[in-house]
């Protein structure tokens, strides 16, 4: 709803202050409250501001003269008042305006006042359209006004023949006027045009009656204005030639798709392209891989240390097991980030699945359903996100995949660095305690942490 | 005894329309005094005309949301307004919100054509 209004004021209020004829004291006040605006200030304080200053430089000059130029109510710039239109206006409102009785009113059509003031309380081109629509131009002028004598001025307002205008004249309608019923008759077409569409369309489960009439509506001005501003009643006719329900139901397709595309828009907007793929970029599994890869080069470290210990290597097999662990680390990394990156691709299709969802909600939405809310797919989808970039679920998320997986081969490191220097417990049938040992060793770091001594993909 | 700077000023009114009452001219004025004074109470005011407004205009791009609808007593207030403009005027005001919002100018013309079919009843 105030969204309608934000721009409804955004988009007229510049309009009628370049309108506003010798920029009047409010365009004045509104143009450098705009400008205010424009630089970070407030617009409601400025134009307050600027009123104020007005008025207050208006009572500066003198009590007597404060007001002169100064209108002090709709109606009196125009000169026209209650008064002016006598016995016709008989509401509270005041006529003003283009559009009053005065002056769209031909002269001496005293038969026209009182049914249409009393619609409204004060008589506009539309009370009069609705007065004298019926008549001929005859009748309202009192004489002969050539082809157009025995026309009404319902048709004759649209029917867009050569010297109409000089014939209302001649009937006492000023071009002001003119202009203002052109426009009503123009309205009048439309206007049955909506009734008649609005009757006959069956009416949509679910969508209420409001509703529905504002879609056709929308639907026949849509139509309307896209025969341009000045149209005869024969190209309407023809532009609204369908049978109205055929039409009705052409409008209320529209405004569905219309809604969906408006829909579909919110959840791109939502879940921008890629959004999931830089939300779980590699960087985000970094620090895990390392800490996980750091953790088991750390073991085999300790496993290299203890071989030299016991004597399995020496300083040579030791160095050269540690030389075979780096190069392997940079195996084990690249092995980790793939691992890594199954948690990355689960992730970001956990986020296509929820944006995908709220798509195909946008996508299938239907007049008459519960308007489409992308917001709990975005809640569903935070959630999501929250919990996944948590570094610790991304830690353990990465563990649960690698299992039981060793990224090192402690028995193979070793292994290396013995096969460089040779053996250092005799003949190999002499050496299989010290080996025995090596394997135990290993099984018993895999124990301490909880992983199992079997499992594919060991270097 | 209220100062004739607050009289003036509406100070019994604390609506931003009280306020400028005073500047109010003919119905071109009145119209655009209403239709801030809605703005106001709806508290877009600063954000139609603000420099977040950029913002909001590029978030605004698709037009209004069709869930957003007015009230139908500010439909009907604006639309009394709305009628007493010359027909140019009104003409000029729909064709601007035409291209720049079609939605909202359907919420208009909807308006219209519903309050005109009441009243021809």
């Amino acid at each position: 709803m105030s969204r309608v209004i934000k721009s409804i004021v955004r988009v007229a209020v510049p309009v009628i202050v370049a309108l506003i004829p010798g920029a009047g004291p409010l365009a004045v006040a509104v143009s450098s409250a705009v400008a205010t605006a424009a630089t970070g200030g407030s617009f409601k304080e400025s134009l307050i501001s600027g009123a104020t200053a007005f008025v207050g430089a208006k009572i500066g000059q003198s009590l007597q003269g404060t007001f002169e130029g100064l209108g002090t109510g709709v109606g009196e710039a125009t000169g026209l008042t209650v008064a002016d239109v006598g016995p016709l206006a008989t509401g509270s409102v005041p006529a003003t305006g283009l559009s009053t009785l005065a002056q769209v009113a031909p002269a001496g059509v005293s038969q026209f006042g009182t049914a249409a003031a009393d619609l409204f309380g004060a008589p506009t081109a539309f009370d009069v359209f609705n007065s004298l629509g019926q008549k001929t131009l005859g009748e309202l002028a009192g004489k002969s006004v050539g082809a157009f004598t025995g026309m009404t001025l319902e048709s004759a307002l649209n029917s867009g023949l050569e010297g109409l205008d000089e014939a209302l004249e001649q009937t006492g309608f000023k071009p002001d006027a003119i202009v203002a019923l052109k426009q009503e008759a123009r309205n009048s077409l439309a206007q049955g045009a909506f009734t008649n569409i609005s009757g006959a369309t069956p009416k949509i489960p679910g969508l209420s009656d409001e509703e529905f009439n504002k879609i056709i509506a929308s639907g026949v001005e849509r139509l309307n204005t896209s025969l341009g501003p000045s149209t005869t009643a024969q190209a309407f006719q023809a532009a609204f030639g369908e049978p109205p329900d055929v039409l009705g139901q052409k409008f209320l397709t529209e405004e569905r798709d219309l809604r969906r595309q408006a829909f579909t828009g919110e959840v791109e907007k939502a879940f921008p392209k890629d959004f999931g793929k830089d939300i779980f970029a590699p960087t985000l599994t970094d620090d895990a891989a390392s800490r996980i890869l750091g953790e088991q080069r750390s073991g085999v470290e300790s496993g290299i240390g203890a071989a030299q210990a016991r004597g399995n290597l020496n300083p040579t097999g030791g160095a050269t097991a540690r030389q075979f662990l780096e190069k392997e680390t940079d195996r084990a990394r690249s092995s980790l980030d793939e691992l890594a990156n199954v948690f990355r691709q689960q992730s970001i299709s956990g986020t296509e699945s929820i944006a995908g969802r709220a798509g195909q909600a946008a996508r299938t939405f239907e007049l008459g359903q519960p308007q489409f809310d992308v917001t709990p797919f975005k809640e569903e989808s935070e959630r999501f996100v929250t919990q996944r970039t948590e570094p610790g679920f991304v830690e353990k998320s990465i563990r649960d995949i690698l299992g039981g997986q060793q990224l090192f081969d402690l028995r193979k490191t070793v292994n290396e660095g013995g096969s460089v220097q040779g053996l250092v417990s005799g003949p190999p049938q002499k050496g299989v305690l010290l080996d025995q040992l090596l394997a135990r060793q290993g099984a018993s770091q895999n124990r301490r942490r909880g992983l199992g001594v079997s499992g594919s993909g060991v270097f | 005894m209220m100062s004739l700077k607050d009289q003036l000023l509406g100070a019994s009114d604390k609506s931003l329309g009280g306020q400028l009452q005073p500047l109010v001219q003919n119905e071109l004025d009145d119209f655009m005094v209403t239709l801030m004074d809605m703005g106001d109470k709806k508290g877009v005011l600063d954000e139609a005309f603000g420099k977040a407004s950029i913002e909001g205009r590029l978030s605004d791009a698709g037009g209004s949301d069709p869930r957003q609808t007015m009230d139908r007593e500010d439909m009907e207030l604006l639309m009394q307004k709305f009628e007493r403009l010359d027909p140019k005027v009104q003409q000029q005001l729909l064709s601007e919100l035409q291209q720049q919002d079609p939605r909202a100018h359907a919420e208009i013309m909807a308006g219209i054509r519903l309050l005109r079919g009441k009243q021809r009843v």
